[in-house]
């Protein structure tokens, strides 16, 4: 039987970029969105398959704090960051100037979470030309080298890459 | 033939001390009161009481621009011995430390005798309130459906019913321990439960107790009600139906209390491993144990 470990997990980005859908299908869901609006945040609960790690089995059961999201980067909610093992950083690929504040946001978390485990995400890859895809990717490459971050190209809408995301967030905690 | 000789032994020429006398002697009046003041120096560094008089009115300026320039660093220089020095000076200087603290201690002892009489207000009118409400509710269903009070009382299980307690991870409102009526140490909604109630514990502070130690207590909803305890690295939280008995925050405290004496060690280090915590529900049943004769339906 597998060891079952725990995580906090913050789901971080602008408003708009699309981190409640990108998880609405791939999580555990009790309550309503309008948490979200209202208190600011709703958990869900994500449990990943078992991985082998130093001859034992491991599993990851992340709890999934969907942080409002504020616009033109302003950050907000910082509370909800407390006790967070990792995040995932949301952006929007047709929207570029989301992905100045993810430096900020990677930032602040520093400032609030001991040596996060980051993924840094480009939503809404349905939506762009395949052609367009690798120049956005290196920009957000870019911006993760100077936290060695993992960068993935996702989409809500086909589910694309959504499940590697959150097993990327857990291979980078168990480095 | 000339007498006077050098250090040598040789002769010395008038002549030439004559030369060195005109060349030398404002360099040797130099010399000398250098001489003179190096003296003076050594003289009041080794004597204990003229140094303390040199070094008083500058020590005050340094410290003063120490603490200015990096705070930190003098906390973490002066920390280690704070406590070894407050004792001394309770020790050497009883009286002017009462006399210091005496404002202080005052306005906090009036603070807290406030807080503790506003509680035992509140509560005793909750209590009224609450038993007046129910005895109201009680003789009222027993007029409209004509049956006994103690029937309506049993129909409507109003006898308190602890129902489940929640042992989370106060920062990360990561689920530790569980345990329902029913002696089911898991629940498929206890971790979303644990998370969501946590948020709800951080948002209502952030949002009324900004700049205040408070912690929420109570949420109520309907016949259900939500007690917490917030203890140094979890919260316990107790839901039940029903009015607690006037010991059940006493024995949830305690409870508490209980668990973190047991196992602050591993919660302190807690990095949301909770095989090592198997032994908090057998802890957490105790509860329920307890109250098993106020109504519950404990199998």
């Amino acid at each position: 039987m597998a060891q079952i470990l725990n995580k906090k997990i913050c789901l971080l980005g602008e408003y708009g970029v699309g981190k409640t859908s990108l998880i609405r299908r791939f999580v555990y869901d009790l309550f309503s969105d309008d948490y979200i609006t209202t208190i600011g945040v709703k958990v869900t609960e994500k449990l990943l398959p078992p991985v082998e790690k130093e001859k034992r089995m491991q599993q990851f059961r992340f709890m999934i704090w969907d942080i409002a999201g504020s616009e033109e980067g302003a950050i907000k909610h910082e509370n909800y960051w407390v006790g967070a093992s990792g995040a995932l950083i949301v952006t929007d690929l047709c929207r570029p100037d989301t992905f100045s504040y993810t430096s900020s946001i990677i930032e602040k978390l520093m400032t609030i979470v001991n040596d996060p485990s980051i993924v840094i995400v480009g939503n809404k890859a349905d939506l762009i030309p395949a052609n367009e895809l690798k120049p956005l990717e290196t920009t957000l490459k870019e911006i993760a080298q100077t936290y060695r971050c993992p960068v993935l190209l996702t989409s809500a809408k086909t589910g694309k890459r959504v499940e590697a995301s959150f097993n990327r967030l857990a291979q980078c905690m168990m480095e | 033939m000339n007498k006077n000789k050098g250090l040598t032994g040789t002769s010395i020429d008038p002549a030439f001390e004559q030369l060195k006398a005109l060349l030398l002697s404002d360099d040797w009046k130099s010399f000398n009161e250098i001489r003179n003041q190096v003296e003076s120096l050594a003289k009041e560094v080794h004597d204990k009481d003229q140094l303390i008089e040199i070094l008083d009115p500058v020590i005050a300026d340094l410290l003063d621009r120490k603490i200015h320039e990096s705070k930190s660093e003098m906390a973490d220089a002066l920390a280690p011995i704070m406590g070894v020095a407050i004792k001394r000076q309770i020790e050497d200087a009883k009286e002017d430390m009462v006399d210091a603290l005496y404002p202080i201690i005052g306005r906090m002892v009036t603070k807290a005798i406030n807080e503790a009489m506003k509680k035992l207000i509140e509560e005793i009118n909750a209590r009224i309130q609450q038993a007046a409400n129910t005895r109201l509710m009680i003789l009222v269903k027993s007029k409209v459906f004509k049956i006994q009070p103690a029937e309506v009382v049993l129909a409507d299980g109003i006898l308190f019913q602890l129902e489940e307690l929640f042992l989370i991870e106060k920062e990360s409102g990561l689920l530790i321990g569980y345990q329902s009526q029913n002696n089911d140490q898991s629940d498929k909604n206890a971790h979303i439960l644990g998370g969501m109630l946590t948020a709800i514990r951080q948002f209502v502070n952030d949002a009324f107790a900004k700049d205040k130690k408070s912690d929420l207590l109570e949420i109520q909803h309907e016949d259900h009600n939500i007690r917490i305890d917030t203890g140094r690295y979890t919260v316990l939280a107790a839901v039940y139906k029903g009015i607690s008995p006037h010991d059940f925050q006493d024995n949830l405290h305690g409870l508490h209390h209980r668990i973190h004496n047991r196992y602050y060690k591993r919660l302190r280090d807690f990095k949301g491993e909770t095989t090592e915590f198997q032994g908090v529900s057998p802890i957490m049943r105790h509860l329920f144990i307890k109250y098993r004769y106020h109504g519950s339906n404990l199998k």
